[in-house]
């Protein structure tokens, strides 16, 4: 019984990071209808600059000793700024010129996603850095069950941002834009909404939420190189399938459903075996239900 | 003697780089314009005896044998052509789905792994070593239907909706296809496999690359092929016009990775060592980006893909890491100018059927 708690909150601390990243996806997908493919790699520089932000701020703090949830604060705050900043200037420069192509931009967006692996690759070199977590690392014990302080705060976090999000999507006008963009794009502009600025701010959001991903991600498997985006964005991607590609609670809940069914997997068959059990549970998903788990047959006009 | 046009010495120092041009131009051009000036009137005679319908025969064979003389008996070069050859058939069975029929799949490399791993197989341990290049089209067969089949599994459900999806259950397959070879022990797990007789030369290739070519061509150009353009241009329409777009879908699909498993036995026989992680997105990535350098539904443009992204990784070799910073760039502002590829939607003349060209004009977008 306790095995199977334990293992529980491992899977809910996975799923949470899948599905602030799933979220990225789905957020994209809902308002310009185009798999982001560099999401996964947008994560990897939010990880990367969290790091960096990170070392900065104990830098300029210097011999002053501030508390780590500070820091930890800090960089968030700054890595989401930074990793918007990059993610703006790819939306700029590769998404918007080819937007009516649709073909196109999905390759533009692979091309980018290469293109920042190795940039970064270039930058940082090819070692793998080892990733200090910022949070005092602290064992509870409730009724058997370890929890560490570093699984509370990551739940927590992304609870937390997941909340946020909820309610600039359900109580804000830029909420609400988004939400009419992904119900009907033709309309919206006739309604007097830009839809270049609620674009521009989709993908801000969605970067943000990939920075603290990659952060928490980073404080969880506490090593950080080049390559980590791709594994972990494709499957944040299926799961953002699975719940049902453009909603936004879809997207939550198939993030957790892959943390579940992968640690699941872990826990009975062989370690190694995780990633292709993993995919076909999420395989069979689609098959019972191909638009995924909350997800609406797209209409077709004629 | 530079190879490849003397990329290799380019590699060594840039600043050979002129005197390898003077000599390609002295040893390659001027000959080649010399011999074909004085040749020029024999040949146009000679054209004029061969029947017309033999024409294209000829050609194909001229080409092959420039071919065979290029690549001569040095390694790298027959290298450099049969990857080209590779990557050409790649390029077009995957242009089939991403181009002619506007779906968008993913995980074209899988399908390649597939017919890699059963050609080796087969070859290895199956028919007998002695029979060689008698049983190499049956293995490589063998391995395009196997990867047919793995399409089907994946295209039965994946087209009973419209939409994406075809790009997330591609996908997903890939990743499948890949962890599953893994996790087979016999066949050598993620250590790979190897024990293949090198089967794979320039006559090989050439002949799968003008085959692969011409079916495709013939496919597009068949009732079925008009009717996968249909589905591409407006599915509802296609529908009304009676094509039965689902099985239409399958066929171009299963097709496709038909010969996707082709280009895996020969990559695999020209390798000889296979491994999963050979067989991965980043695979699939490239050919996605030779599909959409050259040109999206055109046979030219796979051509020309092909060989410019073949001999694109060549040259940006000595530059190491910053090949895979460069060539995203390259890509990037070359689709921002085209953005349907260098030859997107248009075809070289004699690909095209003379009584269509006549009557519809250039198949145009």
């Amino acid at each position: 019984m306790t095995y199977v708690l334990q293992q529980l909150i491992n899977a809910i601390q996975l799923g949470s990071i899948y599905a602030l990243i799933a979220l990225g996806y789905s957020m994209v997908y809902g308002v310009l209808r185009f798999i982001n493919f560099a999401h996964g790699d947008i994560f990897m520089v939010g990880a990367f600059l969290s790091y960096f932000a990170a070392l900065l701020i104990r830098r300029l703090a210097g011999s002053a000793g501030i508390p780590n949830a500070l820091i930890f604060l800090g960089s968030m705050l700054l890595a989401m700024l930074g990793t918007a900043l990059v993610a703006l200037s790819i939306e700029k420069i590769a998404y918007r010129p080819l937007r009516k192509y649709r073909l196109s931009v999905v390759i533009t967006a692979l091309g980018m996603g290469v293109f920042l692996e190795h940039m970064t690759l270039v930058i940082v070199g090819p070692w793998r850095i080892s990733f200090q977590p910022l949070i005092s690392e602290k064992v509870h014990k409730v009724a058997g069950v370890s929890i560490s302080t570093t699984q509370l705060v990551i739940i927590f976090v992304s609870i937390l941002l997941m909340l946020i999000l909820e309610f600039i999507v359900r109580q804000t006008k830029q909420g609400m834009a988004m939400r009419a963009i992904s119900y009907d794009r033709e309309a919206v502009p006739l309604m007097g909404v830009n839809v270049d600025h609620i674009v521009t701010l989709t993908f801000a959001i969605a970067s943000c939420l990939a920075a603290a991903g990659g952060l928490l991600y980073a404080h969880a498997y506490p090593i950080i190189e080049p390559y980590m985006g791709i594994m972990v964005g494709w499957k944040a991607f299926i799961s953002a399938v699975v719940g049902g590609i453009g909603v936004i609670r879809g997207a939550m809940l198939g993030g957790y459903i892959l943390g579940f069914v992968e640690i699941a997997a872990g826990a009975i068959f062989p370690s190694r075996m995780r990633d292709l059990i993993s995919f076909v549970v999420l395989m069979l998903v689609l098959l019972a239900k191909p638009t995924g788990i909350f997800g609406l047959p797209l209409r077709q006009k004629v | 003697m530079p190879t490849l046009f003397g990329i290799i010495l380019i590699q060594q120092s840039l600043a050979l780089l002129p005197g390898i041009i003077a000599y390609d131009v002295l040893i390659y051009l001027v000959p080649t314009y010399i011999v074909a000036r004085l040749v020029a009137p024999l040949v146009k005679k000679w054209i004029q005896r061969v029947p017309s319908q033999r024409l294209l025969f000829a050609y194909v064979l001229a080409l092959f044998l420039v071919a065979l003389l290029w690549g001569g008996f040095h390694e790298y070069r027959t290298m450099i052509l049969c990857l080209m050859g590779i990557n050409f058939i790649l390029c077009i069975s995957l242009n089939l789905v991403n181009g002619y029929m506007g779906e968008f799949s993913v995980g074209h490399a899988g399908f390649m792994g597939v017919g890699a791993y059963i050609a080796s197989i087969l070859t290895v341990w199956v028919f007998p070593r002695s029979l060689g290049h008698l049983v190499f089209p049956l293995a490589l067969l063998a391995g395009g239907a196997g990867a047919a089949i793995a399409a089907l599994l994946v295209a039965i459900p994946s087209f009973k909706i419209r939409g994406d999806y075809l790009a997330i259950i591609t996908l997903a397959t890939n990743f499948i296809i890949k962890n599953g070879i893994e996790n087979i022990e016999r066949i050598g797990g993620s250590r790979g496999f190897m024990g293949m007789a090198k089967l794979t030369n320039v006559p090989w290739v050439f002949f799968w690359s003008v085959f692969t070519l011409v079916a495709i061509r013939n496919f597009v150009l068949s009732p079925y092929g008009r009717g996968v353009i249909a589905i591409r241009e407006d599915e509802i329409a296609a529908e009304a016009m009676t094509v039965d777009t689902r099985r239409m879908k399958m066929v171009a699909f299963c097709t496709s990775s038909f010969f996707a498993g082709i280009a895996g036995g020969l990559f695999a026989h020209l390798l000889l060592y296979i491994n999963p992680s050979t067989f991965t997105l980043l695979k699939s990535t490239e050919c996605l980006v030779m599909v959409y350098l050259g040109g999206m539904a055109s046979i030219s443009g796979s051509l020309v893909g092909a060989v410019t992204f073949t001999i694109l990784l060549e040259i940006l070799r000595p530059l190491e890491v910053y090949k895979w910073v460069l060539i995203p760039l390259l890509l990037l502002v070359m689709l921002l100018r085209r953005h349907a590829g260098l030859m997107g939607f248009r075809e070289f003349r004699f690909f095209i059927p003379t009584e269509e060209t006549e009557v519809y004009g250039p198949a145009s977008h």
